[in-house]
């Protein structure tokens, strides 16, 4: 529910579910992109038992101007990381499995390794477990995105974030919207068999054609799974939001998404990247079928 | 059993530093409200946050104001609870 400044209502009653996710990550001392970013679907999603681990620490070496996520110099990796993200997949019972992390210019391998042990790790416990990634941009360069596709995870996301103008606003200035545009066609390149996912958030100003002209950026690219979503602005820190979409603005995105060919279209003012990832991945393997 | 009720510090657990603004109060001293009942809102930058009661009780005292700022843990109300 919306109110009427545009933001978003939630409900907030702290169930036993929502504090089995909390006491699990919380023991485990794995990072979630849930409280990091301060997602508003937290409540939603781990009252499901769900959640969307950080690997790589929770400092991230960039400064996006939208994003909550700390900044600043990370501690190295740490090498028990998989493992716990695997001991949570176990106590959480979980089947499907998204994980993310900051990004870490820091690194020679920009945090590629900790990733393939993670995916593997998991794979091996659990050959039917699904495993979704998202991933930073790696500089663009083909021999790390190799080493994320070859641990085979199923999906493969990486976020476009908004339009090709505004992107030097939005996002650090070592991101960049063809470089963006280059991992996700390069991913494809690869192995054509995973299923790649982008999201744009709107709100930062942007122009309603300018939308259409990245989703079919991401479609050019052979983007399967597109989300949509409101940008909401976490704390003063972070550049304002420009416009709220209505919902039927989000509707008329969707449909258009549908008619350029995107397999599974999620386009609503609470998306986000993992947000519903089941069922989008369930959905475009149907498509496939 | 007498409660404390406070401005959820477990929603983003790891994440204390948010602020926000109590906007409305949705009961009175000496409501009874039911578990599920919406007792406040919180205004903050991303959200509205409407926080519901956990418990069976009656509500004896309320602390806050609307337009008060708050941060996570800060005491909101008072509940003598039923259910425990």
């Amino acid at each position: 529910m919306i109110d009427m400044s545009g933001k978003i209502r939630i409900r907030v009653r702290l169930g036993d579910y929502y504090m089995t996710v909390s006491e699990v990550v919380r023991s485990l001392e794995i990072a979630t992109v849930c409280e990091d970013a301060l997602c508003p679907n937290i409540h939603d999603c781990w009252s499901s038992k769900t959640a969307t681990f950080m690997i790589l620490g929770d400092i991230c070496t960039r400064g996006c101007r939208f994003c909550y996520v700390k900044k600043g110099s990370p501690l190295p990796p740490d090498p028990y990381e998989p493992y716990k993200v695997l001991e949570a997949v176990k106590r959480l019972g979980l089947d499907y499995v998204t994980i993310t992390s900051v990004d870490r210019d820091d690194l020679s391998d920009g945090g590629a390794s900790q990733y393939v042990k993670t995916i593997r790790l998991l794979k091996s416990y659990d050959p039917s477990i699904k495993v979704e990634v998202l991933i930073p941009d790696f500089m663009g360069r083909e021999d790390l995105l190799k080493m994320i596709v070859d641990a085979s995870p199923d999906v493969i996301a990486h976020n476009i974030e908004t339009v090709r103008r505004l992107t030097p606003l939005v996002r650090d200035r070592r991101a960049g919207y063809e470089q963006s545009l280059k991992v996700l066609e390069t991913v494809k390149r690869l192995n054509n068999n995973i299923i790649t996912k982008s999201s744009i958030l709107i709100g930062f100003g942007e122009e309603f054609d300018e939308i259409i002209e990245a989703m079919k950026d991401l479609r050019r690219v052979g983007v399967d799974i597109l989300v949509i979503s409101q940008y909401m602005r976490p704390s003063s820190q972070q550049i304002p939001v420009v416009k709220y979409y209505s919902i039927e603005e989000f509707k008329a995105l969707e449909r258009i998404g549908y008619e350029l060919g995107f397999s599974y279209v999620i386009s609503h003012p609470l998306a986000r990247t993992s947000y519903k990832a089941k069922e989008a991945y369930e959905a475009v393997r149907r498509v496939r079928e | 059993m007498i409660r404390e009720i406070v401005v959820p510090k477990d929603l983003w657990p790891r994440r204390g530093d948010w602020r926000g603004k109590i906007i409305n109060i949705y009961v009175s001293e000496g409501d009874k409200v039911s578990s599920g009942d919406q007792l406040f809102e919180i205004e903050i930058e991303k959200a509205v946050l409407v926080i519901e009661s956990e418990h069976n009780g009656v509500i004896k005292k309320i602390l806050v104001e609307p337009g008060d700022d708050v941060r996570p843990g800060d005491p909101v109300m008072i509940i003598e609870t039923s259910d425990d």
